[in-house]
């Protein structure tokens, strides 16, 4: 299954601003999202996301500002029902009828939005397949695990191969494993060509699902970028050394490179260091070089970024709107 | 056949598909059927009990006879027996009685709960979240409110359905007119 995507801005917001009576939750908004992106929204509870959302699932109006999904603008009082075709939308508690089976309830859904026979028992399992519940096809859906629940709910968002998948918390709550087999779909998704705006606060999961990543903060956009930009501006780069030999030594011996060398801390435990460098990976190579021609005993030199976590507190967005 | 039928059901309101397989499940039929058959004899068992017996003085659906006395001053009402010594019983009032009172119970019953049902489906919707998934589908609004309207009460027909041929025969054992009994059926 591959979709087709028009070149341009898959989601495109203007000011746009929600207001619960003196409450401002959403505050000028100007959202861009390109097709084929999994765009990851982040802030703190009551940063605004979850209105986000749902004023990009057309299931809130905006107060003031406009909607674009894909080109086309999102009318208010209007059924807009061209645009709802495009859109699969997953709220964080994803509701489920508890009196059908998995089968049925894909097949109510299918039918809301017009899927005939054959394509629609086809695409009942393709999706069934993509989330790994083709055995449950006839199970009551209140048997299903917490985890199978929320795949099943996926599945239902993408019955109809919406373009622009919404994701509000999908994986909160999941066990290592249903959070591991969620993201599996959520690449397949992907690489089938849906854009994807996922909010999480499980930022470890975005980071390697993402492409960019927006972040709110009282209702504001503070950050709307590509994860790449983000790291290249905000992340530093870290080598974690290890040593068999004393940490005196080892911190002597950084101490010759200060210019590369932003500063270390020595780690709890196994005579561990960890570095926060600013040269390049050439100049680390160097590092590594004159580290071993010093004599230290180095049993592990690893390179690595700060996670988008530590991005995300560094940059101290934790008010809420 | 069926599976073809339930196809063009589907296709013509996916809404009432959906409330149709939610609801019509063996045991809830059961259930259904059991408290309609039980609610029909619970009616009737209540006309019975209006009906004369040897003790009783008078009833509705009896002829009364009152008797002057020697003395100038009247017996009280009692039944009249028939030769062989059975109460002569008034059957077609006793049925039109019957008939008049489903004619009243049933479109009561079916407005009342039918509405408490729509509103008790909405408001759980509602609450679970589920409404807004048929609110962001392209279905227009008033399919989705047609198949509530026929599907969510679907039991509840189904219960006043088996009320049908008690109401239909005691129009015929009361002697209601044709005309009167179309009447309540086309309202």
């Amino acid at each position: 299954m591959v979709l087709e995507t028009r070149t341009g801005p898959m989601v495109y917001t203007r000011s746009l601003t929600k207001q619960f009576d003196h409450h401002v939750a959403v505050n000028d908004v100007d959202l861009h999202i390109g097709a084929g992106e999994v765009f990851g929204l982040i802030g703190p509870n009551g940063a605004g996301k979850t209105t986000l959302i749902r004023m990009l699932a057309t299931a809130e109006e905006p107060t003031k500002g406009e909607i674009f999904i894909q080109g086309e603008h999102l009318l208010r009082d209007q059924p807009n029902s061209g645009i709802k075709r495009q859109l699969g939308y997953l709220p964080d508690d994803y509701p489920l009828y508890l009196d059908l089976n998995v089968w049925d309830y894909l097949d109510y859904f299918a039918r809301l939005y017009d899927l005939k026979e054959p394509l629609r028992s086809r695409r009942l399992r393709e999706v069934l397949e993509l989330v790994g519940l083709t055995q449950k096809r006839s199970s009551p859906i209140t048997t299903l695990s917490r985890g199978m629940k929320q795949r099943l709910s996926l599945a239902r968002t993408v019955i109809h191969q919406p373009l622009l998948l919404l994701l509000d918390e999908p994986v909160s709550g999941l066990d290592p494993l249903a959070r591991l087999q969620f993201r599996e779909v959520i690449r397949a998704l992907q690489e089938a060509g849906m854009t994807i705006l996922i909010s999480s606060h499980v930022l470890s999961d975005l980071a390697e699902l993402c492409t960019s990543v927006g972040i709110m903060e009282m209702g504001f956009l503070v950050e709307n970028t590509s994860l790449k930009n983000l790291y290249q501006r905000l992340s530093r780069q870290q080598i974690l050394l290890s040593t068999l030999g004393s940490l005196e030594a080892l911190e002597a011996e950084l101490k010759n490179h200060s210019s590369l060398v932003e500063g270390w801390e020595v780690l709890p435990g196994n005579n561990q260091v960890r570095v926060y460098f600013l040269g390049s990976p050439e100049q680390s190579a160097v590092l590594l070089r004159s580290l071993i021609e010093a004599g230290i005993p180095l049993t592990e030199f690893h390179c690595a970024q700060e996670d988008l976590e530590t991005i995300f507190l560094k940059l101290d967005h934790k008010q809420t709107s | 056949m069926l599976l073809t039928k339930v196809e063009q059901l589907g296709n013509w309101n996916p809404q009432l598909l959906r409330e149709l397989k939610g609801r019509l499940k063996f045991q809830n039929i059961v259930l259904t059927v059991i408290v309609s058959l039980a609610s029909q004899c619970l009616l009737l068992l209540n006309f019975w009990s209006w009906l004369p017996s040897h003790e009783s003085k008078t009833s509705p659906y009896c002829t009364v006879e009152v008797r002057a006395l020697d003395n100038g001053i009247v017996s009280l009402p009692k039944c009249v027996s028939n030769g062989l010594g059975q109460i002569d019983i008034n059957w077609p009032l006793w049925w039109s009685n019957v008939f008049q009172s489903l004619s009243l119970l049933v479109p009561l019953i079916l407005i009342i709960g039918g509405a408490g049902l729509l509103i008790i489906n909405l408001v759980l919707e509602e609450r679970r979240g589920t409404l807004n998934f048929i609110r962001l589908s392209p279905q227009p609004s008033q399919n989705i409110l047609l198949g509530k309207l026929l599907g969510v009460p679907v039991l509840l027909y189904l219960g006043i359905a088996l009320f049908v041929p008690l109401h239909l025969f005691s129009a015929l054992y009361g002697l209601v007119s044709f005309l009167d009994v179309l009447d309540i059926y086309v309202l």
